[in-house]
């Protein structure tokens, strides 16, 4: 199993973007979301057991075999058990059961935001060994399912919460996201620069289009002209060699249009590649060719 | 909900082997059976589990398992033992929609109230409904009425209950995890009526 983790784990696209789409939520949740929300008692509220039970929760993605991911699941669990049953002991508090356990376990689940939890679960869903997949296991795993179902769903009449002040704070949330992205996220910041650098080839190439159509019909009247040259009078060995091989006889604007031309040719036609588009447009507007080398730089550089 | 559902044939798989094995199995001596409860938020599930585990209510003692997963294994005259693996729920409203997670597979489900609170009998029964809707077909089903010792507050009368439970084919009882009345009762009545293996 440890061997086949790379192609068994996240393999689909789907599931990745459900990760990520599950993990942008908690993070969202994480910037106002309290314990009263979910009404947990304040008798629960040890943020020490917490830690703990989220630090295990964490370690899922550290392990690559089913039984192990199950078992931080396990650890994490009864942490929280552990918490509920000091609870029960030192105050008169009613035995804690599931009414207690659950809202203890999604809040623990929202403030740990364990990576790639929808393919963690996925995984030892398919993979444990079902025989195993019982009892104890079973029950833990299938309350982290619910924890999961939960944040998915999650909505404002989840929370005990005003339903405004659930839109407000998730905006609010989502504000500051994008805020911090901007600022310091070099991905974005990147990608950004990238969307950049590609509207300026692509500009840059709409221009070279519109400098090579002249071009084009230009060299099909040398061409036409050449041929009928050919044509009409009985040509030289030597004056072929000299066509070929003679720059000299052409004008030194021809030659260059022959040259860029025929880059283009080499090159398979209007397929343009980025950096041949640079070398090109390196013949025909110093200044621009210059930004987009520049640009480029940028992208490498970040 | 994601991995629920993107693995609809081994689920199927888990549940054909949870009944086989509720049903006889391969050892039909030894049942192991997975039961759901079911039921509002503090209408006691968890002081009937631990007092049919532990044999106490006193929330003082030393309790060394969760609450919520708790199991006990119970011997029948006809010298049969059944392993109950009890499954509780969180009975708040927010979390109503996850239930379905819990009791697939389930080969018995008790639904819990309080006699002193009408709207916990009507949850209990919306779970009825929803568990006949979504449940196994062959599920055990179990109307308890909790807290019988505060009678002078009752407010759900036992006959109500009794109706209730006959028009959907459920065994119903009145407990006291308090003071232990008819636990044990319950969970011996569960076991008498899960299915057998042919033989017996």
């Amino acid at each position: 199993m440890t061997k086949l983790f790379s192609r068994t784990f996240a393999a689909s696209p789907e599931d990745s973007r459900t990760d990520n789409d599950i993990s942008e939520k908690i993070c969202l949740l994480q910037t106002f979301l309290k314990p009263e929300h979910l009404d947990i008692p304040a008798l629960l509220r040890n943020e020490a057991s917490w830690l703990l039970a989220q630090k295990e929760l964490r370690k899922i993605n550290g392990f690559k075999s089913p039984r192990e991911k199950l078992l931080c699941i396990m650890n994490c669990c009864r942490v929280i058990n552990n918490l509920l049953l000091n609870a029960t002991i030192s105050e008169n508090h009613v035995p804690a059961g599931a009414d207690d356990f659950l809202p203890v376990l999604i809040y623990v689940t929202i403030k740990a935001n364990p990576p790639q939890l929808h393919s963690n679960l996925k995984f030892i869903q398919l993979y444990r060994w079902q025989a195993k997949l019982v009892s104890e296991a079973a029950y833990y795993f299938t309350n982290l399912v619910s924890a999961m179902a939960f944040i998915v769903d999650l909505n404002a009449t989840s929370l005990s919460m005003d339903e405004e002040k659930f839109e407000e704070c998730m905006e609010a949330a989502k504000l500051m996201s994008q805020q911090t992205e901007a600022k310091c996220s070099s991905s974005g910041k990147m990608c950004d620069k990238t969307e950049e650098t590609k509207g300026q080839l692509g500009r840059m190439n709409a221009r070279l289009e519109q400098f090579n159509s002249p071009t084009t019909r230009h060299w099909s009247q040398y061409t036409e002209l050449r041929e009928r040259v050919t044509s009409s009078s009985t040509m030289s060995s030597v004056t072929t060699a000299g066509e070929r091989s003679g720059p000299s006889t052409r004008s030194p604007t021809r030659n260059k249009i022959c040259h860029v031309i025929s880059a283009g040719n080499s090159e398979g036609g209007n397929v343009m590649r980025p950096c041949s588009a640079r070398n090109r447009c390196t013949q025909l507007r110093k200044g621009e060719s210059v930004e987009a080398t520049a640009a480029e730089g940028k992208v490498r550089k970040s | 909900m994601g991995c629920g559902s993107s693995t609809p044939g081994r689920d199927s798989r888990q549940f054909g082997r949870d009944n086989s094995e509720n049903g006889g199995g391969q050892d039909a001596k030894n049942l192991r059976v997975k039961l759901v409860l079911l039921g509002d938020s503090g209408v006691g599930k968890s002081c009937i589990v631990l007092r049919f585990v532990r044999g106490q209510f006193d929330p003082t003692s030393k309790v060394t398992v969760g609450a919520s997963f708790l199991s006990q294994t119970i011997a029948l005259q006809d010298s049969t033992t059944v392993k109950f693996e009890i499954w509780d729920t969180a009975g708040q409203e927010r979390y109503a929609a996850l239930a379905p997670l819990y009791y697939r597979g389930a080969a018995v489900a008790v639904v819990v109230y309080d006699i002193t609170s009408p709207e916990s009998f009507s949850k209990a029964q919306y779970w009825v409904k929803e568990l006949q809707k979504h449940g196994s077909p062959e599920i055990v089903l179990a109307l308890v009425g909790n807290k019988a010792d505060l009678h002078e507050k009752r407010e759900v009368a036992v006959q109500d209950g009794i109706d209730y439970a006959e028009k959907n084919g459920m065994f119903f009882i009145e407990t006291s995890a308090k003071t232990a009345d008819n636990i044990n009762e319950l969970f011996e009545e569960i076991a008498k009526r899960l299915p057998r293996p042919s033989a017996s």
